[in-house]
């Protein structure tokens, strides 16, 4: 009798630590985004706030060019995502479904650029861009990511699940190579789709790294650095004016996910449709 | 009479494998209702996405209509086809799924839309047309599977084997709607079976094929009262036709044609007796009953005689017993196989 007790009690010691984990740095920068400048040095910290500083937000939003880093920011995901789509499905249809010379070897190499960290290539990548004059504006931060071979694979998976009598039925029924694409394969790989749209949206909306790199105009960078340069406003780190900021930044993204939630979820039970 | 469709000469084999068809010609009438009958892997299926297109074939020519069809897309062979699983558009609706076919036809919307009035009707489908197939049982699948091949008016129907994902109720009465349909539309339907009811049940030609060659063709009843061939005598029938050889008989005055080697009798033709009746007009033997299986209006009884067993149907509502009894079969009963296993004619 106690050991099924015991066994529930580890599983949710396991569950609440698994939740903290993820929620209190979230929390964190919550409240930190409320707090005044003292009470974010003040020690021991504390935990809640009683008078919340939203003003802190009119702050972050008054000390940058926050709707230019927006627009940007904006205009440069949403490329890549349509990019993507543009891009994957068709080779994702190629890998599942034609038969042509050289596919495995192609479909490795696909494979083979998941392995490689973007660390590594971001320097040649650079002398290449630069090379070209693609730097400073928005194809520079765009094109790197106009196709994704993780968004190849998970595709050409789906497509692979589609039965072979329902296109052979649609070869029957006169459908096009492009109707059977629109009108069979990618309505059945819809929840894919859709994961894969917002891994695309959210990986560009929040990066980092590579703006920072191949960008140092203002009037193209994206909002994770103009967030980030709310830390140089004044002498010394106003962590709860960077927070606000930061608060501002995951707000569509927190959004999205709520609305796509079951989507989401589907996307990674997807086990096909009889 | 022009054959609808025509095969000549037709070999397929997978990628330099030895072919599953070396040599196969056919002629498939128009209006007839030809069922290619087979065990599983004698080819049939094969056979039949090859008439679709669906397969190319490593050699010979496919006639549909008198046309080769060797560069013909299976879209533009006015045929259509019923998938074993169905084959729907999990994504559409009914109504989608059977117009799908007829706007990619360019069929105007006005007759698209009278045309699935009426088979809808036709299927009994009218109520579910909005619904997706995941919310349909496997009998309306299978009838939406129909009517997406009925509208769009082929002049061929290819099925493969439609109804074996159904229970055997439901197989019964689609089995009754096909020949329905079939007088109704006037039109050619080829169908893949591996069940002899079946294909004895709908057919007005039967193809029996095995390991990719016709072992015989003709109407039903040709193929079950003259079997050209002991496969044939055994596919056919339910029990199959029990198969003797020639040493197994005792040398009792047995007047058999020339080369026999095989003696073959259909369960529904012996006659079985406590003792062996006083005039003689047919074999006898002596054997002992092993097993009774009571199935409405007949009797199934299997016999063990010397060295075999045989089958035997009795239409009768009296038991008999498992005892020792005699068994007689009718002269004009028995046929007569070579060594070749092929049928003598006497």
């Amino acid at each position: 009798m106690i050991k099924p007790i015991m066994k529930k009690t580890i599983k949710l010691l396991i569950n609440m630590l698994i939740i903290v984990i993820f929620f209190v740095p979230f929390y964190w920068m919550i409240l930190t985004a409320f707090k005044t400048l003292e009470e974010t040095v003040q020690f021991p910290p504390s935990f809640w706030v009683s008078h919340p500083q939203w003003e802190n937000f009119l702050v972050a939003l008054k000390a940058i060019p926050f709707m230019k880093f927006t627009i940007n920011s904006v205009v440069v995901s949403i490329s890549v995502m349509l990019l993507q789509f543009l891009t994957v499905i068709p080779a994702a249809y190629a890998f599942a479904r034609l038969k042509f010379k050289g596919k495995s070897l192609l479909f490795g190499t696909v494979l083979s650029t998941m392995m490689v960290p973007s660390q590594l290539v971001f320097l040649p990548i650079y002398l290449m861009f630069s090379k070209w004059g693609l730097i400073n504006n928005y194809l520079s931060l765009i094109l790197p990511f106009a196709t994704s071979a993780f968004g190849i694979f998970m595709l050409r998976q789906s497509f692979m699940q589609v039965p072979e009598e329902i296109l052979e039925a649609a070869k029957l029924d006169k459908a096009s190579e492009f109707k059977t694409l629109t009108r069979i394969m990618l309505p059945a790989a819809k929840p894919t789709l859709v994961m894969l749209g917002l891994f695309s949206w959210i990986s560009t909306w929040n990066d980092y790294f590579w703006p920072l790199v191949i960008t140092t105009n203002d009037a193209v960078r994206t909002l994770p650095i103009g967030i980030s340069s709310l830390r140089m406003v004044e002498s010394g780190v106003t962590y709860h004016i960077v927070m606000a900021g930061n608060v501002l930044l995951i707000i569509p993204i927190i959004i999205v996910f709520l609305i796509a939630q079951k989507q989401i979820i589907r996307a990674f039970t997807y086990t096909g449709e009889k | 009479m022009t054959p609808k469709i025509e095969l000549k000469g037709i070999k397929k084999s997978y990628d330099g494998n030895p072919p599953v068809i070396e040599n196969l010609s056919m002629k498939i009438m128009p209006e007839s209702f030809t069922v290619l009958l087979g065990p599983s892997g004698c080819g049939k299926s094969t056979t039949l996405r090859m008439i679709a297109g669906l397969e190319q074939e490593t050699g010979g020519t496919i006639f549909i209509d008198g046309k080769d069809m060797k560069h013909v897309e299976p879209g533009e062979r006015n045929i259509a086809m019923v998938f074993q699983n169905y084959a729907l558009y999990p994504t559409m609706t009914i109504r989608e799924n059977i117009e799908f076919g007829l706007k990619n036809m360019k069929v105007e919307k006005n007759e698209r839309f009278e045309r699935i009035k009426q088979v809808s009707e036709i299927l009994g489908l009218s109520e579910y047309l909005s619904r997706k197939p995941a919310k349909l049982s496997g009998g309306q699948r299978q009838r939406v599977a129909l009517a997406r091949a009925m509208v769009k008016k082929p002049a061929v129907f290819l099925m493969d084997e439609p109804l074996s994902n159904l229970d055997a109720k439901l197989r019964n009465q689609i089995r009754g709607e096909l020949i329905e349909l079939h007088k109704r539309l006037k039109t050619t339907f080829v169908f893949v079976t591996h069940d002899q009811t079946e294909a004895m049940s709908m057919a007005t030609d039967i193809i029996l094929l095995n390991e990719g060659k016709i072992m015989q063709e003709g109407s039903p009843i040709e193929i079950y009262h003259n079997p050209q061939n002991i496969f044939t005598a055994k596919f056919i029938g339910n029990p199959p036709m029990n198969i003797l050889k020639l040493s197994d008989f005792s040398s009792e005055a047995l007047i058999v044609p020339e080369k026999t080697a095989y003696i073959g009798f259909r369960p529904e033709n012996v006659v079985i007796a406590e003792s062996l009746p006083e005039n003689r007009e047919g074999i006898t033997f002596k054997g002992e009953i092993v097993t009774h299986e009571m199935l409405g209006s007949e009797i199934l009884y299997r016999i063990q005689l010397e060295n075999e067993s045989i089958n035997a149907k009795i239409y009768s509502s009296k038991m008999t017993d498992y005892s020792q009894i005699s068994v007689m079969v009718p002269h004009e009963k028995l046929y007569y196989f070579d060594t070749h296993e092929n049928r003598i004619f006497s």
